[in-house]
């Protein structure tokens, strides 16, 4: 079973129960996109030192996109993470750079504009586009081919292959467990990651510390999808603001990205 | 470096529309320690010797093997954590090929054993795989590895994987899904039929039941149901995907009332959980009434139906339980307190149980004295026998609206008519039949489900 910490408590249960000689539960609690929660116990099932592993090599993403990301990462329970503890990562690759525009018109022309020159730099890199909503995907689409891009595809159920070269536009969700040699960020702004926190119930009798902590769960939630979508990268990460620039970029560590601003009108920019 | 995450000068230009992997199977895929580890770890722990179950019994090797042995093998899990990019699910297509592999190795052995054994041997080993054959008839064959992930997409993704790391033959062995996929094949396998809610379907549902809730009159928490839709489809999955302590489901209104809400990302006060509940009433109502499931039902009629098994295994093997039953947790005590739900699943299990059956003589030959057998047994199940129309008697004394008694009358009519042309030759017609009394006992275990909350 993979990806295990986004099944309802009932399914694993349901697994655990139909396997006869054994059941391999691979899980990351740090990538949880779902809410849920609940312990192994609570299904049957025990694991220790016997029977767990934990792989900490990291294979995928270059020693940058690795360190760029692990300020979002949320710590497991009873885990502190330590800088120094970072899981190694084999490779190095280019410092992941931060595009500031001033509106979503701009954004959108550089996102031509970058990924023109890309897929013609590196042909064969699979180059991962995430969004917020299919809505914004299918704009998106519309807007790359028109633009003579070729190689662009949505990837969602049955559609699409990640593994062969182009540009995949994927849902922020539906990123999880992918890869990408490349993966880009558009729209890093407040009110789309993160979205404003849900009025959930909207109880007159609510109080307010109620509020705070339904608001400090809200934002865990879209931080962890954020390092998510950053760690779906082996190689690459590009990352694109306009307006009121997202909370998890001043997370950010200084030195682990360049900031690039966008000066003059859209029709102006020129290659980074 | 593992070569996959290396090269990519092997991959095409890519242009929209289905494309085939390129990068062949790869003979040499560099993996760390731990992950070897992972791919490696035994799927059976250790079993104690045969001869501690059944002392001064010979037997040969291979009897050590026979699946389910008594209470002395246990299901080996293995849990695998690791950070985004350490290879999680690579480790685990390499780890299911490798399981295949196992698998089909010691199916050669059984096999080559068992064509070695004296006559006194056979008849142990048959003494022994005695518990396991009634378990085997319900629940049909399941592919011996299986990969399931959460989402379709995935499936997908997984698949290009294989395809890339491993042989063509060894990739299609194993066979991957999505969780919802490997529900409904399992309920497929045990002959459980149903017709799954689209999802616009289910959103018009969950928004008509929003609607009505709003007749009701709440001194608070009007606002919850402003929430969208997809709050609401999450919102009930977890209520209906949740384990209280002790391992029972959410059923009433004070479970729900009283459920910790871990991690959901909001509190919600008791007015508000109030609107919830109501509408979640009314949704379960609308399915009911459209004879549909949806996803998270998939799961509980499967929890279901391995309760019964394991309930009417237990009472036929008192002192034993045996493979996969004899994994006991907290969990096992799913719906003890819902005997309602017991009843009514008994009904259509029973049920689905006799439509399998008829299945199997219709397509005997008539001449075989198989088929001739099967035939008896066959009149001899579809017999209305006192055991499912008692069960409906019971549930309708217990849940006690007067439909129920109309239709336990019906479920019985219709039983009597499939017995009548079972026993005289008429196999199509009783199939049509007991599939018909089935099907309409599956949407009446729906209705008590909501009776009992």
């Amino acid at each position: 079973m993979d990806e295990a910490q986004d099944l309802h408590q009932i399914e694993l249960l349901a697994l655990a129960r139909f396997a006869c000689q054994s059941l391999t539960v691979v899980a990351d609690p740090s990538q949880k996109i779902y809410k849920t929660t609940f312990s192994w116990a609570s299904i049957g099932l025990s694991f220790h030192a016997d029977n767990s592993r934990t792989l900490r090599e990291n294979f995928r993403s270059t020693r940058q996109i690795v360190t760029l990301a692990l300020p979002l990462r949320p710590p497991e329970e009873g885990e502190a993470v330590q800088l120094d503890e970072l899981p190694p990562a084999v490779r190095n690759g280019p410092l992941p750079t931060l595009y500031v525009a001033a509106d979503r018109q701009q954004e959108d022309a550089l996102l031509v504009r970058l990924l023109r020159q890309l897929t013609l730099e590196q042909p064969t890199w699979t180059i991962g586009v995430l969004g917020r909503t299919w809505r914004q995907l299918n704009d998106w689409q519309r807007l790359l081919r028109a633009s003579g891009l070729s190689s662009v595809e949505l990837v969602q159920r049955m559609q699409g292959n990640v593994l062969a070269a182009g540009i995949k536009l994927v849902s922020l969700h539906s990123a999880k467990g992918l890869e990408f040699d490349a993966v880009v960020i558009p729209r890093l702004m407040e009110g789309i990651i993160p979205t404003a926190p849900h009025s959930y119930h909207g109880d007159a009798l609510q109080d307010a510390q109620e509020a705070a902590q339904d608001g400090a769960e809200h934002y865990a939630y879209e931080q962890r999808l954020l390092y998510v979508a950053l760690t779906r990268a082996r190689q690459q990460v590009l990352l694109m603001t306009s307006g009121v620039p997202s909370r998890f970029l001043s997370l950010l560590a200084p030195n682990t990205f360049q900031q690039v601003t966008v000066r003059g009108p859209a029709s102006a920019i020129s290659s980074q | 470096m593992q070569s996959f995450t290396s090269s990519h000068s092997e991959k095409p230009e890519k242009s929209s529309g289905p494309s085939k992997p390129t990068r062949r199977p790869s003979a040499s895929i560099h993996l760390s320690g731990a992950q070897r580890e992972c791919i490696a770890f035994a799927e059976v722990a250790p079993v104690s010797p045969v001869s501690s179950v059944f002392p001064g019994t010979p037997v040969t090797s291979w009897a050590y093997r026979i699946p389910p042995i008594p209470s002395t093998s246990q299901p080996a899990h293995l849990l695998i954590k690791g950070p985004a990019g350490t290879g999680k699910t690579l480790i685990l297509v390499l780890r299911a090929s490798e399981l295949c592999r196992r698998h089909e190795e010691q199916a050669q052995r059984v096999k080559q054993e068992k064509d070695a054994l004296s006559d006194e041997e056979r008849q142990v080993v048959r003494t022994a795989a005695a518990p396991g054959r009634r378990s085997v008839r319900h629940s049909g064959h399941a592919p011996a590895v299986q990969l399931v992930t959460y989402a379709t997409t995935l499936v997908e993704q997984t698949k290009h994987l294989a395809a890339q790391v491993l042989p063509p033959e060894a990739a299609a062995r194993i066979d991957m899904r999505s969780y919802h996929s490997w529900a409904a094949q399992r309920l497929a396998q045990v002959g459980l039929r149903y017709t799954t809610v689209q999802q616009s379907e289910q959103e018009a549902y969950l928004l008509a039941a929003v609607a009505i809730t709003k007749q009701h009159s709440f001194p608070t928490s009007s606002k919850v149901r402003d929430n969208s839709v997809a709050w609401w489809r999450d919102e009930l999955a977890w209520l209906k995907g949740t384990l209280l302590p002790g391992g029972r489901l959410i059923t009433t209104f004070a479970d729900y009332a009283t459920a910790a809400r871990m991690g959901r990302g909001a509190a919600l006060q008791a007015g508000a959980r109030r609107i919830v509940w109501e509408v979640y009433h009314q949704y379960e109502q609308t399915l009911a009434s459209r004879r549909v499931v949806d996803w998270s039902d998939l799961t509980r009629l499967l929890l279901l139906h391995y309760r019964q098994r394991e309930q009417s295994d237990q009472a036929d093997r008192p002192d034993r339980q045996g493979g996969c039953r004899s994994q006991v947790g907290p969990g096992s005590q799913l719906y003890q307190t819902d005997r309602t739900n017991q009843v009514s699943q008994n009904v259509v299990r029973s049920l689905s149980y006799k439509s399998d059956v008829l299945d199997r003589a219709n397509t005997a030959n008539p001449t075989d004295t198989t088929g001739v057998a099967e035939a008896a047994e066959v009149a001899d199940v579809a017999d209305p026998s006192p055991a499912s129309a008692g069960s409906l008697l019971e549930l309708a004394e217990m849940t006690n609206p007067s439909e129920w008694r109309a239709q336990a009358q019906t479920l019985k009519r219709m039983l009597t008519t499939a017995s009548g042309a079972a026993q005289d030759g008429k196999l199509p017609q009783a199939t049509r039949v007991v599939r018909a009394t089935s099907v309409a006992s599956a949407g009446h275990t729906r209705t008590s489900s909501i009776i009992a909350t």
